[in-house]
């Protein structure tokens, strides 16, 4: 879906999509930015039991109560202690409403169709379902994410869990 | 968007296939019983259904074949029988319809079928082709056209008619003499025909005659015979063909116009007559519309067509007034004919009139059009009301049958849903209606008192009505083909039949419901109870959540900005006059929002009370029913998810709680069971009892069985109550089993389940021999929940208050453990297992000793649990959330709410930790890591 979205953008755009880019430590990933619904600071959150580790709890979204992943966990990165820069960012994903949490937003990226490279092959068993592919702007590498796989995955791993 | 006509034709493709396969199985039938009017009228509806569907997405040829064999149909539908030659000409027609319906399919377009392509159904008419003298010198051949008609079908007969060429020395070679008049075996309807000469316009005079069909005006059920009687004179040469035909025409002519007798007879008045009139759509019959209608009763049609038939000289005394035969030799001829063996319905021929009314009004419905999905919407809703209506009063009727306001309402009922229905052109539901209303009518004016069959009449009418208002709510959800009612035929007979004086009581009337309140209660406020005089606004039940969501919201909001109040002023001090208003209005504001969804539970009890009545005849058990608060209200959900579990339980509570009358005599109890329901308000919650006075449960019984199903261990010891809660086990939902567990079991699975998952719980009470009581205890709402706030940890959770028994700090002397591990409280004299609610949610504590912490006993379904918290830290209302509505259910969580702080905090499911509870503690407690390393939070 997410691709399809990138690829079928209209003529005036040249292939261009538009992307919000986050830092998870030294690595940068990119989320669509239509899939975007606003950044907030990181409050406190409600613990939710017995769900897996990533998900560090829900959230009061003006009534709404919205389940927050922590991307760090999720990704198999190192946790840190979240900080002031700490931020969440809230997804809609088909109906439903996802905060993810990472490190700091650094800002809006056009990444055009030539500037996008396929996800190459890792090797070493990584999973990289999550990802639509990269994009290299200049000197940065930013990693495209496939906000579908990457949550999709959160109720299927939940339910392992109880 | 463009209008794509294949999506449509799809539609009719699925249609038709079901239709076809109706149909045929409709005309098999036939073939296995002589006189099926039934039948006949399925396939007559299949028939149209597809006539209408074709003409709607531009099948003409398929239309007109289907119009052929409707027409063939029709003269069966009096209930005359169909013999072997007959069904084999429809079969062959249904054949041919779904050959044709083939060929659209696969895109092969199909010519206007001819007789000797298919062998669709025909009929015969009688086309009189009139070139003007003229004609000729405008350039027409009348030869083409006539060759082109016989392509239509096949020619029985061609009548020249040459009255007019004069001698031979006058005759202008130019001028155009001769008139035909074909008698044509076609598929093709009336429109068909003319089309033939719609190029030649005024040139040539053309009418067609369909002989055994009404035409509009004449209703004259004689044509067919009459044209019969002709074809018979000329067959052997009493009559020139020319004659019989003039002499056809000629009666036609003088026959006098229904519309006129209706109004001599004082049938209907003039501006019916019109109205009717302007109605009449082509190919339609005066008659059968004004029916349909309503501006005149069905049995009035037969008089009038009778009387028409009556005035109307015969076609002996045209042909004999014309001189075309003589009138001996015409009643000769007659009485010859008349022996014939009939070809059509016999009873025509004697002039009989066939018992039941035969106008064109039970076809089904296929005008539904998504233009009229709101309209319908809101048809249903108001009817399905109006229907309840009916129902409840109907049993008020049942107690006392001649209180007036309850048969007024009734008939009120019935008389607006079929004004609805003519509105929606539902005519089904209208003819229906309008039946019911009848008998209801009847009844009105005192000429039928309603009980036995009159009554069951009734009941089955509203039963059918409601049939019928489901069909639309499904059809609304999936804009699919109407459904049909199988049972309907039967009825609507059933209904027009109905005598008021035979119709007397074949089965004496067992179940007396609701005697006990309804002759006080019920019948001097039928008409307030009806809800008639209560003024409503209807709102759509989205909007009605979406504004309670809302002002779940507001008292959240609310209840953060008095908190932000007090910590902003706590240094500073002050006062705020509009906080303390501001809370009490919200929480006004919240009540009446709640209010907004809350419905008495008097529609589900008078169902119950049906049911009741229902199985009481079916089974023979005399059996009294008694409700009691009925008035009570609670959630629209609730109430709505109500309705099944109920009807199990009382199902069950008549069929195998009541003992038979002899059983009952045997013990000494009344022959007549009672049956019980009863709901009130106690702290909170809603309880609805079933009581009844059978048997009792059997527990040795109940044991025995579960033992032998394995469901419990032989040696187990079980309280009374877990013996009795057995009955809700799934495996003891089989038909062996109830019987053998002296009953109680159908579905009672199911009525556990949904009390549950209502966060409801159910107690059954029972004595051998004396009866059983059923008690369900139901949350007001499932919005809102009162719950205690428990802390466990840092953080706080929601036990709801419903399944809260108490809270205590038990002595150490009061834990015991099994074997280590398998924890237990002594409480009350009970031991209650121990669950430890931060090791079920894996989550921090302050507190893992009991004895320092705090306990709360709680229940579920029967069983009691004491949970380990820290503390309680008070009782709140909470606004109730799915977790599922962003990411999943959690077992051991009913959802989320969110505090006043506007913090979420979860809601525990006891039911759910029950469960945990017996996964986990069958294993070694094995503290798991805490996953929440990273929750301290930004300072």
């Amino acid at each position: 879906m997410s691709e399809s979205t990138a690829t079928d953008r209209p003529a005036d755009a040249v292939g261009t999509s538009q992307y919000l880019t986050f830092c998870l430590g030294e690595e940068e990933y990119g989320l669509e930015i239509l899939r975007v619904q606003e950044i907030k600071g990181y409050s406190r959150i409600t613990p939710l039991p017995n769900t897996p580790p990533e998900v560090k709890g829900v959230m009061n979204l003006r009534g709404a109560v919205v389940p927050i992943i922590d991307l760090r966990t999720k990704l198999g990165l190192r946790e840190t202690e979240y900080d002031r820069f700490t931020v969440i960012i809230v997804v809609t994903v088909g109906k439903r409403i996802i905060g993810l949490v990472v490190d700091a937003v650094s800002d809006v990226l056009n990444v055009s169709a030539s500037e996008a490279v396929p996800t190459p092959e890792f090797g070493g068993g990584l999973d990289t379902s999550f990802m639509s592919g990269m994009a290299r702007i200049g000197e940065r590498l930013v990693t495209l994410l496939n906000i579908e796989h990457l949550v999709g995955n959160v109720s299927s791993t939940a339910s392992l869990a109880v | 968007m463009s209008f794509d006509p294949t999506i449509y034709h799809l539609a009719f493709f699925e249609e038709a296939a079901e239709l076809l396969v109706a149909l045929e199985a409709a005309l098999l039938t036939l073939d296995a019983r002589a006189a099926n009017p039934e039948a006949v009228a399925d396939a007559f509806r299949a028939v149209h259904s597809l006539k209408g569907g074709a003409d709607a997405v531009g099948f003409e040829g398929i239309a007109q074949a289907a119009h052929a064999l409707e027409t063939k149909l029709d003269l069966h539908r009096a209930g005359t029988a169909v013999n072997g030659a007959e069904l084999d000409a429809l079969l062959a027609g249904a054949d041919a319809l779904a050959e044709m319906v083939a060929t659209e399919r696969t895109g092969t377009p199909a010519k206007l079928p001819t007789a000797t392509a298919s062998p669709v159904p025909t009929r015969t008419v009688v086309v009189t082709v009139t070139p003007a003298p003229d004609a000729f010198r405008a350039g027409l051949d009348p030869i083409p056209l006539l060759r082109e008609l016989a392509a239509l079908g096949t020619v029985r007969r061609v009548g020249l008619r040459a009255a007019h060429l004069p001698p031979l020395a006058d005759l202008d070679p130019e001028t155009c003499y001769l008139g035909w008049a074909v008698e044509l075996d076609t598929p093709a309807t009336d429109a068909a025909v003319r089309d033939v000469f719609a190029f030649v316009g005024d040139n040539v005079a053309v009418t067609v005659a369909v002989p055994g069909e009404r035409l509009a005006d004449d209703g004259g059920e004689t044509d067919a015979e009459a044209l019969r009687f002709a074809r018979f004179l000329t067959d052997r040469g009493m009559v020139r063909p020319e004659a019989a035909l003039a002499a056809l025409d000629g009666q036609r002519a003088t026959r006098p116009l229904l519309g006129r007798l209706a109004i001599q007879a004082g049938y209907m008045i003039p501006e019916d007559v019109y109205e009717a009139l302007s109605r009449v759509e082509p190919g339609e019959l005066f008659g059968d519309t004004a029916v349909s209608y309503r501006l005149l009763r069905a049995n009035h049609l037969q008089d009038l067509l009778k009387m028409q038939r009556r005035q109307t000289p015969s076609l002996r005394d045209c042909l004999v007034s014309a001189g075309a035969i003589g009138r001996a030799d015409a009643d000769r001829e007659w009485a010859a004919f008349a022996k014939l063996p009939p070809p059509v319905p016999p009873a025509r021929i004697a002039g009989e009139e066939p018992d039941v009314p035969a106008p064109a009004v039970e076809v089904a419905v296929t005008t539904l059009k998504p233009e009229m999905a709101e309209l319908l919407a809101e048809f249903c809703t108001e009817n399905e009301e109006h229907l309840e209506t009916a129902d409840r009063l109907l049993l008020v009727l049942d107690a006392n049958p001649t209180d007036a306001e309850a048969l007024n309402a009734v008939y009120r009922a019935y008389h607006t849903l079929k004004g609805g229905a003519g509105m929606l052109t539902l005519t089904t539901v209208k003819n229906l209606a309008h039946e019911a209303e009848n008998l209801l009518n009847l009844a009105r004016e005192g000429k039928v008192t309603l009980h036995a069959k009159a009554l069951d009449l009734a009941f089955a009418s509203t039963d059918a009505l409601k049939r019928q208002v489901g069909f639309l709510r499904r059809w609304l959800a999936d804009h699919e083909e109407l459904e049909t009612d199988p049972a309907l035929p039967a009825l609507m007979a059933e209904l027009r039949t109905f005598d008021p004086v035979t119709g007397r009581s074949d089965v004496p009337p067992s179940a007396s419901v609701p005697a006990e309140s309804a002759p006080e209660e019920h019948a001097p406020t039928a008409g307030r109870a009806a809800g008639g005089d209560k003024e409503t606004v209807r709102v759509d039940k989205g909007r009605l959540d979406k504004l309670i969501n809302s002002i779940g919201e507001l008292v959240i909001a609310q209840a953060m900005a008095e908190q932000e109040f007090i910590d902003l002023t706590r240094k500073t001090g002050g006062h705020s006059l509009a906080l303390p208003e501001l809370s009490k209005i919200s929480r006004d504001i919240q009540e009446l929002g709640l209010s907004l969804r809350m419905i008495p539970l008097q529609g589900i009890f008078q169902k119950m009370a049906r049911l009741v009545r229902d199985l009481s005849r079916k089974m023979h058990k005399p059996v009294h029913m008694a409700l009691h608060g009925e008035e009570t209200e609670l959630d629209k959900t609730v109430v709505d998810q109500l309705g099944d579990p109920l009807m199990h339980m009382v199902r069950n509570a008549v069929d195998h709680g009541l003992e038979s009358p002899d059983e009952r005599a045997a013990a000494g109890k009344p022959a007549e069971g009672h049956v019980g329901l009863r709901a009130y308000h106690q702290g909170g919650s809603v309880y609805i009892e079933l009581t009844d006075d059978g048997k009792g449960l059997d527990r040795d019984r109940i044991l025995k069985k579960a033992v032998e199903k394995g469901i419990v261990a032989e040696d187990q010891r079980l309280s009374d109550a877990e013996v009795y809660a057995l009955i809700f086990e799934p495996g003891f939902s089989t038909a062996a089993a109830v019987t053998d567990v002296s009953g109680r079991g159908v579905g009672m699975d199911v009525v556990r389940r949904n009390v549950e998952t209502l966060q409801g719980s159910i107690h059954i009470r029972t004595a051998v021999g004396k009866g059983t009581t059923f008690t369900i205890r139901l949350p007001l709402t499932l919005a809102i929940m009162d719950g205690l706030l428990v802390e466990l940890g840092d953080d706080v959770f929601l036990l709801p208050l419903l399944s809260v028994v108490e809270s205590f700090r038990p002595k150490r002397s009061d834990l015991h453990t099994v074997a280590g591990r398998g924890e237990l409280v002594a409480v009350r004299g009970e031991t209650v297992p121990l669950l430890r609610l931060h090791r079920l949610l894996n989550t921090p504590t302050k507190q893992t000793d009991p004895c320092e912490g705090l306990v709360v006993l709680v229940e579920d379904s029967g069983n009691k649990y004491a949970l380990l918290i820290d503390d309680l830290l008070g009782q709140m209302q909470a606004v109730v959330k799915s977790l599922d509505a962003n990411y999943q259910s959690i077992e051991g969580l009913a959802g989320a709410t969110i505090l006043g702080n506007g913090r979420v905090a979860m809601i525990l499911d006891v039911h759910g930790l029950a469960g945990l509870h017996q996964r986990t503690g069958r294993y070694p407690a094995v503290e798991r890591p805490l996953p929440l390393l990273a929750t301290g939070c930004v300072p």
